[in-house]
C-alpha cells in the first residue's frame, strides 16, 4: 500500500517545515491521544452511546484531517454522523476499519520523524 | 440639501437652494456668492426646490444681503413655497428683500 | 495547562497580539500554537471553555481562537461569556471548527463570535484573519477613544454652561416672570438655547412682558440675552416707555451682534387699568388673545424686523393696541412650539394650537392643555428645537399686592430711605427735551412699600409736571383743548415753544417721612411762570365737574390728602399719604 493513501505526505513536509522541532513532539501527541480516543470508543460503542460517539468521532476527524490523515478523518466523520443520528448501528464495522487505518496512519507518520 | 450657482449674461447671479435650507447649508450658500468671478449686479435666490426655511437660514440671507451691499444691496428671492413664504413674512422680510 | 510563550522575531509592521487558544484537542492545540507563536504573538493556551474563561479574566487577551466543542464549558458558552466580561471592548473571537454545516457556523457566529477557521489548518488563511481582526480591533479603540473624547468635551461644554447660566442668574434681573398673573415655560438652560422670558411690572402701574428668540443656540445666542435683559428690567423699573426700550435693545444688538445673528421678539405692555395690550412683534409666530367672556381667540401677526438687523434710524418702533379685558389671556411663543414634529415630522402648527383652543372650556386650563397637546403630538420625541410658551392674564394692579418678584427693588419695610427730602431743578435746555418723570419716580421707588402705589404717584407726578412747564413756564392756554383742532394747536404750539425755550424753571422738592403704618410724601412743584387765580379757580371746579380741563386738580384731589396752591399759583404742594400694604 502506497503511504499517500493514508496520509498526503506533500502536506505533511509543510506541516513538519512549520512545526520544526516540535513536530516528533506533536506525532507522539497524536498518537497518544488517538490511542486513548479509539481505546474509548470500542467502550462507547459496546455500551451504544450515540452521544458519546458522536464527540469521540467529533474529536478524531479534527486531530486527524490537521496531521494531513484524510481517510482516517473521513471514516471519523461517518461515526460522527451515526452519533448524531442517534444510532450506533453499524458502527462496530466501520470502527473496525478506522482502527486498520489507524496502524497505517500511524506508520506512514513514524516513517517521517 | 443642495446648492447651485449661476451667472446669467446680464450680471445677475442666481443661487438655487435644494431641499433644507438650514444650518448645514452655512458653507455652501456662502461659497455660492462669494466664489463668484465678477461682482454681480445683483441677486437672485431661487426657492423653488426649497421645503424648509430655518432662522439660521434667515440669518444667512442677512449675511448675504450684507455682502451684496447692505441698503444699497439689489436681492431678489424668488419661487417660494407657502411655508417658505410663511417664514419670511412673519419676520417681515419683504422689508429687505424683494419677495417674488 | 497555561503556557505563556515569548515572541520570536516579529516581523515589521505586525503588531505583537496576546493570543488566547483554547482546545481540547492535544495535537491541534500544539499546531496552532506553533503556527501563532512563529507569527510573532504572544500565546496563552487553554483546554476547555472553563479555562479560557479563567484566562480571559486574568490576562484579558487580545484575540481568542476558541474550539466549538470543548469539555466542561463548550466554545460557545464560553464565548457568551468573554463576550459579556469583555463589556463595549471588542475581544474578536475566532471559532475553531471542524463542524461543516451552515447552522452550526451560524451558531458559531450568534454566540459571539466573529468569525470562524476550520480544520485542518491553513496558516496563511490564520495569518491573515488574525491580522484582519488587529485591524477591527484598533479601529475600535480609535472610535472608542473619539468617542470617550467626544463625550468629555460634551460634559465640559455642558458643565460650562451650567455654570455660565448660573452666573447668568446672578447677574440678571429675576424680574416678576414668577408673578401669579404669568405662566410660562422655558427650558432651564433655555439662554443657551437663544431663548429668553422678561417680565417687570412698570412703577406707572400694568406690566411689561418680553419673549425673545435668538437665532443659533449656545454662547452667541447667551451672550445677546444678557444685554437685553439688563436694558429690560433697568429701563422698564425707570419708568421708560415700551419704544425707548425697544430702541435701545435694537441698538446695542445691532452693534454687538455680527450680521446673520438677530433677536426674535415680542413685547407687551399690559395696561391694568385701561385692560388693553399695547404690543410690538419682530419675526415671532402670531400672539394670540384668549376671551374670557366668550371663549374666542383672536391672532395678531407680526409687523417687524427682528431686533439686531435694522439700524436705529429704520428701525420701527410703532406698536399696536388690542382690548384685553380682566381674565383674558395673552400667548406668545417661540416658533419652536409650531415646528415641534412627530415621528412623520409634522409640525404641531397653528393649527394644533388652535385645536387646543376649541377644545377648551375652561381658560385656567389652555396652558397645561397646551403643552400636554405638544407633548402628545411629540410622543416626547427629542425636540429639534425647545420651545419657549408664555401666557399672561390681564389683571388687577391691585390684585398683584406687592409681588414685584423674588429680588424686586424693594421687599419690605427693612432699611431703604424713609426719611428725606430732595430738590430737582429743570433749567430751560433740560426742559426742552427731557423727561425727568422717570428718575424722579425711580428715586421715590427706593422707598421701602411705596411701590404699589406708584401708578398713582406717576399721575401725581406727571399731571403737576405738564401744568407747571405747559402753563407755567411755556404759557399755553389750556382752554385751548376744549376744541379738536384746538387741542392739535395746543400741541404744535408746544412742541415749538419747547424747542426754542431758553428761560424759565421748574422745580421740584420731594420731602417724605415714615409714619406708623407707611409714610407721607410731600411733592412741591414750582414753575418761574405768573401763576394765576387759583381761589377762583378752585371755586369753578366744584361748580363745574363736566368738561373741566384746566390744571387736572380733581383727578389729583382724588388721590391725595391734600392738594394746595401756595404763593401766586405758581406753586402747588400735594400731601400724599400712603399705607404700606402687607
Amino acid at each position: 500500500m502506497n503511504p499517500s493513501d493514508h496520509v498526503d505526505v506533500d502536506s505533511l513536509a509543510e506541516l513538519k517545515d512549520i512545526m520544526e522541532d516540535e513536530f516528533d513532539i506533536l506525532i507522539d501527541t497524536f498518537i497518544a491521544d488517538s490511542e486513548a480516543k479509539i481505546a474509548s470508543m470500542a467502550e462507547i460503542i459496546a455500551a451504544s452511546d450515540a452521544e458519546e460517539l458522536r464527540k469521540v468521532a467529533h474529536s478524531i476527524k479534527g486531530s486527524s484531517s490537521n496531521v494531513c490523515a484524510a481517510q482516517f478523518s473521513e471514516l471519523a466523520r461517518q461515526l460522527e454522523h451515526m452519533g448524531k443520528e442517534g444510532t450506533t448501528d453499524g458502527a462496530a464495522e466501520i470502527f473496525e476499519n478506522l482502527k486498520q487505518e489507524f496502524t497505517c496512519v500511524v506508520a506512514t507518520l513514524k516513517n517521517h520523524i | 440639501m443642495a446648492i447651485w450657482s449661476t451667472e446669467a449674461p446680464t450680471g445677475e447671479l442666481t443661487i438655487k437652494i435644494q431641499g433644507r435650507f438650514d444650518f448645514s447649508a452655512h458653507q455652501e450658500f456662502r461659497d455660492a456668492y462669494e466664489k463668484a468671478k465678477e461682482d454681480p449686479k445683483g441677486y437672485v435666490v431661487d426657492m423653488k426646490e426649497t421645503t424648509y426655511l430655518d432662522s439660521s437660514a434667515l440669518g444667512m440671507l442677512l449675511l448675504l444681503r450684507d455682502h451684496a451691499g447692505g441698503d444699497n444691496s439689489n436681492i431678489e428671492i424668488v419661487n417660494c413655497n407657502p411655508d417658505v413664504k410663511k417664514i419670511l413674512t412673519i419676520s417681515n422680510f419683504e422689508q429687505l428683500f424683494t419677495i417674488k | 495547562m497555561n503556557s505563556q510563550e515569548s515572541p520570536a522575531d516579529v516581523q515589521e509592521s505586525d503588531e505583537v497580539l496576546r493570543i488566547l487558544i483554547a482546545d481540547d484537542n492535544d495535537s491541534d492545540r500544539l499546531i496552532l500554537q506553533t503556527i501563532v507563536r512563529k507569527e510573532g504573538h504572544t500565546v496563552y493556551t487553554a483546554c476547555d471553555g472553563q479555562e479560557a474563561i479563567d484566562i480571559f479574566k486574568e490576562q484579558s487577551p487580545d484575540l481568542i481562537l476558541l474550539d466549538a466543542l470543548m469539555p466542561n464549558v463548550d466554545g460557545f458558552e464560553a464565548a457568551r461569556t468573554i463576550r459579556d466580561l469583555a463589556g463595549e471592548n471588542l475581544v474578536p473571537i475566532i471559532f475553531l471548527t471542524s463542524l461543516k454545516d451552515a447552522a452550526s457556523l451560524a451558531d458559531c457566529l450568534d454566540s459571539g463570535g466573529h468569525d470562524f477557521l476550520s480544520k485542518p489548518y491553513n496558516r496563511i488563511i490564520l495569518k491573515a484573519k488574525i491580522q484582519a481582526f488587529a485591524r477591527m480591533r484598533k479601529l475600535h479603540e480609535t472610535v472608542q477613544a473619539q468617542r470617550d473624547e467626544i463625550v468629555m468635551h460634551h460634559d465640559r461644554l455642558l458643565h460650562e454652561q451650567e455654570v455660565a447660566k448660573k452666573v447668568f442668574d446672578n447677574i440678571a434681573h429675576p424680574g416678576c416672570i414668577d408673578a401669579p398673573n404669568i405662566k410660562h415655560l422655558l427650558s432651564p438652560m433655555a439662554v443657551f438655547n437663544g431663548d429668553l422670558v422678561l417680565a417687570s411690572r412698570k412703577p406707572n402701574g400694568g406690566m411689561y412682558v418680553f419673549l425673545g428668540d435668538f437665532t443659533g443656540h449656545g454662547l452667541p445666542a447667551a451672550i445677546g440675552a444678557m444685554p437685553v435683559s439688563e436694558i429690560f428690567y433697568g429701563m422698564a423699573l425707570k419708568g421708560f416707555s415700551m419704544q425707548d426700550i425697544l430702541r435701545e435693545i435694537n441698538k446695542k444688538l445691532k452693534r454687538i451682534l455680527p450680521v446673520g445673528v438677530f433677536c426674535c421678539a415680542c413685547m407687551a405692555d399690559l395696561s391694568f387699568r385701561k385692560e388693553t395690550v399695547e404690543y410690538w412683534i419682530g419675526g415671532l409666530p402670531d400672539i394670540f388673545i384668549y376671551r374670557k367672556a366668550n371663549h374666542s381667540v383672536e391672532q395678531f401677526p407680526s409687523f417687524n424686523l427682528p431686533l439686531g438687523v435694522l439700524s436705529n434710524d429704520k428701525f420701527n418702533t410703532e406698536t399696536k393696541v388690542a382690548p384685553m379685558a380682566h381674565g383674558d389671556r395673552l400667548y406668545m411663543w417661540s416658533d419652536g412650539i409650531l415646528e415641534a414634529g412627530n415621528e412623520a415630522e409634522e409640525m404641531f402648527g397653528e393649527d394644533g394650537v388652535k385645536q387646543v383652543f376649541a377644545n377648551n372650556d375652561d381658560v385656567d386650563s389652555v396652558f397645561g392643555e397646551l403643552l400636554e397637546a405638544v407633548e402628545v403630538h411629540t410622543g416626547k420625541m427629542e425636540q429639534d428645537d425647545d420651545y419657549t410658551v408664555v401666557e399672561v392674564r390681564q389683571v388687577t394692579e391691585e390684585s398683584l399686592g406687592e409681588y414685584f418678584g423674588e429680588r424686586g427693588m424693594s421687599g419690605g419695610m427693612v432699611g431703604g430711605p424713609i426719611d428725606w427730602a430732595i430738590s430737582y431743578e429743570l433749567r430751560p435746555k433740560t426742559l426742552r427735551d427731557f423727561n425727568p418723570l422717570p428718575v424722579i419716580t425711580h428715586l421715590l421707588m427706593e422707598v421701602p412699600g411705596l411701590r404699589p402705589h406708584s401708578g398713582k404717584i406717576y399721575t401725581i407726578l406727571a399731571e403737576l409736571y405738564s401744568n407747571a412747564l405747559e402753563h407755567g413756564v411755556l404759557g399755553l392756554d389750556s382752554a385751548l383743548k376744549g376744541s379738536p383742532t384746538g387741542f392739535a394747536q395746543y400741541y404744535s404750539e408746544r412742541t415749538q415753544k419747547l424747542h426754542t425755550l431758553d428761560m424759565g424753571q421748574v422745580k421740584f422738592h420731594l420731602d417724605h417721612k415714615p409714619t406708623d403704618v407707611g409714610g407721607e410724601l410731600s411733592i412741591v412743584v414750582e414753575d418761574t411762570g405768573p401763576g394765576f387765580d387759583w381761589k377762583k379757580k378752585l371755586d369753578d371746579a366744584e361748580h363745574k365737574t363736566e368738561g373741566y380741563c384746566g390744571r387736572g386738580l380733581p383727578l389729583i384731589a382724588t388721590m391725595c390728602k391734600s392738594v394746595q396752591y401756595l404763593g401766586n399759583g405758581n406753586q402747588v404742594e400735594v400731601i400724599f399719604e400712603w399705607e404700606a400694604d402687607h
